[in-house]
């Protein structure tokens, strides 16, 4: 109970954006004259996002805008839905916890609220993302999907009970032998459960109706079995019945290519292969047809460039991964790097060097967006601007696949969520008196004259992805990018 | 593909660009443009298809897994079969192998891999390998522990696969009692294909390493006030007592149902598969109670280990249970331990002379390299047991003792195609694996290594050398080892070629035209033959499979100044590999002239010769002079004083600066701009002109003379330097021309910045900078004859009457060169003569000579008088009958060695190429001839023959 206190009082100390969030909302939002990225359909050169009630309600190049509106000027920003970040632990005090088999907890007890990483992840363009436990497990906890601002995990909820987490690769200190016998002797206990749960409804039963048990055990297993309640499972395995049954997903984490056939066969001999996310190391880009013949999302590593050495020669292959995916025609999602120090930490990043490596600028976008939407099962809400959909909502000061565009706003439920010039981190970051920053960003967003915005086709964020030099001018503004 | 084709087209039209524009200025003769411009056609030509010939002809089936493959020898280990196939043939399809044999149908739709010198055995099994880490779990007992579960199967095993071993055994582990379940792979192929058995055996260990395992801890989770955290159980066995105990405990466990984890479920799912249980053992207790314990409960398996196995052998054998006998190794890190038998130096050859009637499989040392299969297997030859017996011991018996006999281990129809291929035999220490394929995919291909090893029951390394039963070995082209054993490097391809193979340095035809395609005019001096030479043709490679390896190429006709003769290479991959020397010898042909004229044309060429020889030699001698003053610090820098005065002159003088110039007129349709930098220094000009677009500078040196400018551009052309003439006709105006041989270009030029230039390269002065000398300009067509009087290489000269030779033999030695002398029918009259001035004499084709009325062969009359000959065919692909040719001196008398000289040492010696070519001494160029027999006997063939280290096909 301290904690929560606590948390309260942390969150509610912070500046950033949390004060917009606490006040009550208009109820209807116009950001009106920018170039919109819907992802899901054509791009649109100058236009208008409407939000009504914390939904996307209309999106075009002309669109009636309600009179009691508040409508923002965004010309010459850069409109993209906002990120997702389809696998984090970040948002935990702890990645793991040291049991090695524990499907009965949830990240809900561990989110929190307060954690830097959701203030970074606003400040990244990052919207939703999906709280998971990490690697350091053999089947973990219940995941859930988060929006990255909010007072309690319940304010935070996108989605609830999103997915439960398996490792095939092994947990610390263990091998794939433990890993997988460990597998089996959870499945195998839970049919020993499952068993001996309807043997006991059974005589719960006949006990009830003071009869004599008159049948051998494995019938009255039978009987039993259509006597189970939900409310009969214990905690231990109800979310392994609720998976094994059909009403739950699985997030699986395959570190090198050998581990993808056995988390395929895994899902595949416990009856949830239609339902599981496989969340995969550099590797396992040897074993993409298999990965292929699922029909699942993926979900890729952070690291994108991998880098192997040939046993006998000595010599260093690389491979960029998402390339090698994209040709298989695999759907695919990109992760952040979870070390804040590298520039692999941006998701816009991390779909600009997909751009540099020769995959399209419409394949990278849904990398970063609808792709880690559909891997998370949130795609019905989130992951495009699209009429009905939540307004999720990232303003860009420029083209997101370049590197000098930074976040200038966001729109998490259609409620401005973080503006740059309110970062109060951001300005001791970078070290500047409040006015002076508001006065530079207006500058820099004057400069964006329609000639100068970048071209669509994603050449302009190759250039300049590259480091090519910018004016002088330009440059100090760009400095401030974090 | 592309590549080649365009970059050599590109070297035919460069060549057709110098000869063009040298015919712009002096109409050729039609023959000289010819040579050079249609072999240049012909290159490109051989370029384009050669590659395509080749690409037709498919490398390897790895795509399709079906292919024949050829080799020297093969070692079926089958029962069936003979123990060696030799050719052996076998025919893979759809990575099975469908037929094999001696001699066997090839189905015409497969593609052939021929590899020649090749062995082929089964690909090894790994009966027992530390592959995978034990697995990190407590239990004793542990059924539910499976090794298959470790394996990667994307792994890339080359290291392994590159010894040879393709099927391996995954234990799960030694360090507990039941370990859990072993798994069955193989190295290569599809990942989805690689499990053989995914669950093979029940892995047991009896013995030390089992005992006093850790305490057991059963986790409750989640626990709570009502859920308690029992306390660790301790496990058995911590004794030979408990180990049997210990198992009987768990199968009894196992049996009554209602298991308590998956320990003990899987425990009962294998026991009811009747999986063979893998018993590792090493005391001779734990055998006899491993072979107890199946036979109480009825059940197949094998022991593993087996390091006192002697001691119980005949109780083994009794049991018929096989035995995986794991080597203590100890030839990569010597072993501390040598086994249980005090007595025992070698402790696996003592264990493993004692085994008679076990069925013994071979496998390395425990936690050592699966890779140390093949070789910790051959040092089981110590123990007396026999090449046929071991190799199936790392093969078919562990396959079958596995349990995979019908799949691998033996190569025989049906079964998969997992083969090796080694440079020789399969337990010697020298072969190494060449390729290894696992069910028909080429998993491993030793890298191309520049290196090769030719073995033979002769090896005729000069006159005076022969190594019988030797060996050559040839790096990056170049002989680096020959006697009766050379060093094999990892990797090296090795032809053995028999005891009764003959190996001959490549033969050296002294006077061919091989190239010529026909052409019978002459060539000027100063062209060399190397300069149209490329990627060899059908025509080449005839001669070069007749064993003739270089030949010195000279014109059908020399020129009256002398032509080059260039030593080329019949093979090679390209001009750089094909080329001996540019020029080796300068020929002139006397042969119809009147005797008393040939001593004066010759002696006043070289004369012109001298008189530019002694210009170099003075710069040589001045240049060593300067040297040694400089070292001694004597020099007073009187060069670089000058310098600076004159620079200093021009900074207001008419000349210097930099020029905007103008050409046109001539050969030039439209003006063309050049830059044009100079430089005045007293009344010398110095400067450079640069063309746009045009990589290359010339240097432009001269006079002025008042307002006159006569100077040259020094850039090499066979009708001297471009000339300019000019004048300069205002301030900052030059106009003139430029002139070579008879065409003028007109020069216009403005001088557009006047500041000095400082230049990099030195100017044709006398003296450098810093008061070094400079070297005199080259004239080419001097330069062969330069190296002639320098004793670089030789004058050959072709003569025919005994007046003829005196006359050439005169002016050789006034001008103190080596001379060759060509055909010379009247050498026999001079015979002493020739000998006294070390005269070589390459003997005319048409040999059989009259005189007296006596028939006389002259190679063997002047071989005998001592005269050094060598051989020449007068042809071009008419080479390859040469050899046939020689034979016949042979049957005249001369001697077969004498012959042999002839044809390498004595004409490399001739030609000043013996440190090159010419024998198989260390350091000379890997050019060989493999015979069948002595290569004069009638009945010798050419088997093989390599030039530059790579055999040419």
């Amino acid at each position: 109970m301290n904690r929560r206190v606590s948390t309260v009082i942390v969150a509610a100390c912070m500046a950033v954006g949390a004060s917009s969030a606490l006040a009550i909302p208009p109820a209807k939002v116009a950001l009106k004259g920018a170039r919109i990225i819907p992802v899901v359909g054509d791009d649109i050169a100058v236009g208008t996002l409407l939000i009504e009630n914390g939904r996307i309600t209309a999106i075009g190049e002309k669109v009636d805008v309600p009179y009691d509106a508040m409508v923002v000027d965004v010309s010459g920003k850069v409109l993209m839905p906002g990120m997702i970040d389809a696998h984090s632990s970040r948002g935990l005090d702890v990645p793991n916890e040291n049991l090695p088999v524990t499907p009965f907890l949830d990240v809900y007890d561990a989110i929190d609220p307060s954690k830097l990483y959701f203030e970074d992840a606003l400040r990244d363009g990052v919207t939703s993302v999906h709280v998971v436990v990490g690697n350091n497990c053999v089947i973990g906890s219940v995941s859930r999907v988060v929006h990255p601002i909010g007072l309690t995990p319940d304010e935070m909820t996108l989605q609830p009970a999103a997915a439960l987490k398996f490792s095939v690769a092994p947990k610390r200190g263990w091998d794939r032998m433990a890993q997988m016998a460990t597998f089996r002797e959870t499945f195998r206990e839970l049919d020993e459960y499952l068993e001996n749960l309807a043997e006991k409804k059974y005589e719960e039963s006949v006990e009830k109706k003071d009869e004599k048990i008159d049948v051998g055990p494995d019938e009255a297993r039978k009987r039993g079995r259509e006597l189970i309640k939900t409310e009969d499972y214990d905690d231990e395995h109800r979310i392994l019945v609720k998976l094994t049954r059909g009403a739950f997903g699985a997030i699986i984490y395959a570190g090198v290519a050998s581990d993808v056939s056995r988390a395929v066969a895994l899902a595949g001999d416990h009856g949830f292969a239609d339902r599981s996310t496989f969340v995969v190391g550099p590797d396992c880009y040897k074993a993409v047809d298999e990965l292929k013949a699922t029909g699942r999302p993926v979900v890729l590593d952070s690291e994108l460039l991998y880098r192997e050495r040939d046993p006998v020669s000595g010599d260093v292959k690389e491979t960029f991964v998402p390339k090698v995916y994209a040709d298989a025609g695999v759907e695919f999602s990109l992760l952040p790097s979870s070390d804040n120090s590298l520039a692999e930490r941006y998701l816009n990043y991390q779909a600009a060097r997909c751009v540099r490596y020769g995959l399209s600028r419409k394949l990278a976008l849904e990398s970063i967006t609808i792709n880690p939407a559909r891997a998370i099962g949130v795609a019905d809400r989130v992951g495009s601007l699209e009429v009905g959909k939540i307004a999720n909502v990232v303003v860009m000061s420029g083209d997101p696949l370049d590197f000098n565009s930074w976040v200038e706003s966001v729109y998490i439920n259609g409620i401005s969520a973080y503006v740059r010039d309110k970062d109060v981190r951001l300005k001791q970051l970078l070290g500047e008196e409040p006015a002076d920053v508001a006065a530079e960003s207006t500058d820099s967003s004057e400069d964006e004259s329609p000639a100068e915005a970048p071209k669509p086709d994603g050449s302009a964020a190759e250039e300049k992805a590259e480091g090519a030099d910018k004016a002088p001018a330009d440059k100090s503004s760009s400095d401030k990018t974090p | 593909m592309i590549a080649h084709p365009l970059s050599a087209q590109r070297e035919s039209i460069l060549i057709d660009l110098k000869l063009s524009s040298y015919s712009t200025a002096r109409p050729r003769t039609a023959g000289q443009s010819s040579v050079l411009t249609r072999r240049g056609l012909a290159r490109a030509f051989w370029a384009i298809v050669l590659p395509m010939v080749l690409a037709t002809s498919p490398a390897h089936g790895e795509e399709t897994r079906s292919f024949v493959l050829r080799a020297k020898r093969v070692f079926p280990v089958s029962p069936d079969q003979p123990a060696v196939l030799e050719p052996g043939v076998i025919v893979v399809r759809d990575g099975r192998i469908v037929a094999i044999g001696s001699d066997i149908d090839v189905p015409p739709d497969l593609p052939v891999v021929n590899m020649k010198d090749a062995t082929i055995v089964p690909g090894f099994v790994a009966s027992a390998t530390g592959l995978l880490a034990p697995h990190s779990g407590d239990e004793s007992i542990a059924a539910g522990y499976r090794a298959v579960d470790a394996f990667d199967t994307y792994g890339d095993f080359s290291a392994a696969l590159a010894s040879g071993v393709t099927t391996v055994h995954l234990s799960p582990g030694q360090h507990r009692l039941l370990t859990g379940q072993g798994a069955i792979v193989r190295l290569g192929g599809a990942p989805a294909d690689r499990i053989l058995i995914e669950r093979a055996d029940l892995t047991i260990n009896l013995g030390a390493w089992a005992f006093g395992p850790p305490r057991d801890v059963t986790y409750q989770t989640p626990a709570s006030s009502d859920v308690a955290i029992p306390p660790s159980v301790r496990q058995r066995p911590d004794s030979r007592l408990g180990q049997f105990l210990a198992l009987d405990e768990a199968l009894e466990q196992s049996r009554r149902g209602s298991p308590a984890s998956i320990h003990v479920a899987e425990l009962a799912s294998a026991w009811e598969r009747n999986l063979p249980l893998r018993l590792q053992v090493r005391r001779s207790a734990d055998i006899s109670g491993a072979l107890e314990f199946l036979k109480r409960h009825q059940r197949r398996g094998y022991l593993v280990g087996g390091a006192q196995a002697w001691v119980v052998a005949d109780e083994i054998a009794e049991a018929g249970v096989p035995l995986v006998y794991t080597l203590a190794g100890g030839f990569r890190n010597a072993s501390r331990e040598v086994g249980h038998d005090p007595d025992a130096i070698e402790a696996d050859v003592t264990t493993l002379s004692r085994l008679k009637g076990v069925t013994l499989a071979l496998a390395g040392p425990i936690g050592g390299r699966v890779g140390d299969l093949r070789l910790a297997a051959a040092t089981a030859l110590r123990a007396g047991l026999d090449e046929q017996a071991v190799l199936a011991a790392i093969t078919r018996i562990p396959a079958e003792i596995l349990g995979i006999g019908d799949r691998v281990g033996h190569l025989a129809p049906g079964m998969d195609a997992d083969l090796v291929v080694l440079t020789g035999d399969p337990l010697a220490t020298s072969s190494h694996v060449r390729r290894t394929y696992v069910g028909g995919v080429l998993a491993y291909e030793a890298p191309n290594v520049s290196a090769l090893v030719v073995r033979a029951g002769t090896i005729w390394v000069d006159e005076n050398t022969r190594v019988d039963n030797g060996a050559v070995l040839i790096e990056n082209g170049v002989i680096s080892a020959v006697g009766p054993t050379v060093p094999h490097p990892p990797l090296a391809r090795v032809i053995d070629a028999g005891p009764d193979a003959f190996v001959t340095p490549g033969f050296i035809d002294a006077f061919g035209h091989l190239g010529f395609d026909g052409d019978r005019s002459s060539t000027p001096p100063d062209i060399s033959f190397a300069s149209a030479v490329g990627v060899p043709d059908v025509t080449e490679r005839r001669v070069a499979r007749a064993g003739i390896t270089t030949v010195l190429t000279a014109p059908y006709a020399a020129s009256a100044q002398g032509s080059q003769i260039a030593a080329i290479k019949t093979s090679g991959k390209d001009r750089e590999a094909r080329v001996v020397r540019k020029t080796a010898g300068v020929i002139f042909d006397v042969h119809k002239s009147d005797p008393m004229g040939v001593g004066k044309k010759l002696k006043a060429r070289l004369e012109a010769a001298k008189k530019y020889l002694e210009k170099w030699q003075k710069y040589e001698k001045e240049l060593a002079e300067w040297k040694e003053k400089k070292a001694k610090g004597e020099l007073t820098d009187g060069g670089a004083k000058r310098e600076e005065v004159s620079e200093q002159e021009g900074e207001v003088d008419p000349i210097t600066g930099t020029w905007a110039v103008t050409l046109s007129g001539g050969p030039i349709g439209e003006p063309q701009s050049a830059t044009m930098k100079l430089r005045l220094t007293g009344s010398e000009i110095e400067g450079r002109i640069t063309v746009p677009g045009e990589a290359v500078e010339g240097k432009i040196t001269g006079t002025l003379d008042g307002t006159h400018i006569s100077a040259q551009i020094d850039i090499e052309t066979p009708f001297g330097p471009p000339m300019i003439e000019a004048d300069i006709v205002e301030e900052d105006h030059i106009v003139g021309t430029i002139a070579l041989a008879d065409i003028q270009i007109d020069l216009d030029a403005r001088r557009t910045d006047k500041s000095a230039v400082e230049f990099k390269v030195a100017r044709r002065r006398t003296r450098g900078k810093d008061g070094r000398p400079l070297p005199p300009s080259v004239d080419e067509s001097l330069e062969p004859l330069r190296a002639v009087l320098e004793k670089k290489i030789p004058i050959v000269i072709a003569v025919d009457t005994a007046a003829q030779i005196e006359a050439v033999l005169k002016v050789a030695k006034e001008f103190e060169v080596s001379l060759v002398l060509l055909d010379a029918a009247g050498a026999t009259a001079h015979a002493e003569k020739l000998v006294e001035q070390s005269v070589g004499v390459i003997v005319p084709k048409r040999v059989l000579r009259r005189r007296h009325d006596r028939w006389y062969h002259q190679a063997d009359d002047l071989s005998r008088k001592g005269v050094s000959i060598a051989f020449q065919s007068d042809a071009e692909d008419g080479a390859r009958t040469l050899p046939l040719s020689v034979l016949h001196a042979v049957e005249r008398g001369l001697s077969a060695d004498a012959a042999l000289a002839a044809f390498t040492t004595q004409v490399s010696r001739m030609f000043k190429l013996d440190d090159k070519i010419g024998s198989l001494q260390l350091g000379r160029q890997g050019d060989l001839v493999i015979f069948s027999g002595h290569p004069f006997e009638a009945g010798s063939r050419v088997q093989r023959v390599i030039i530059g280290g790579e055999e040419v096909e």
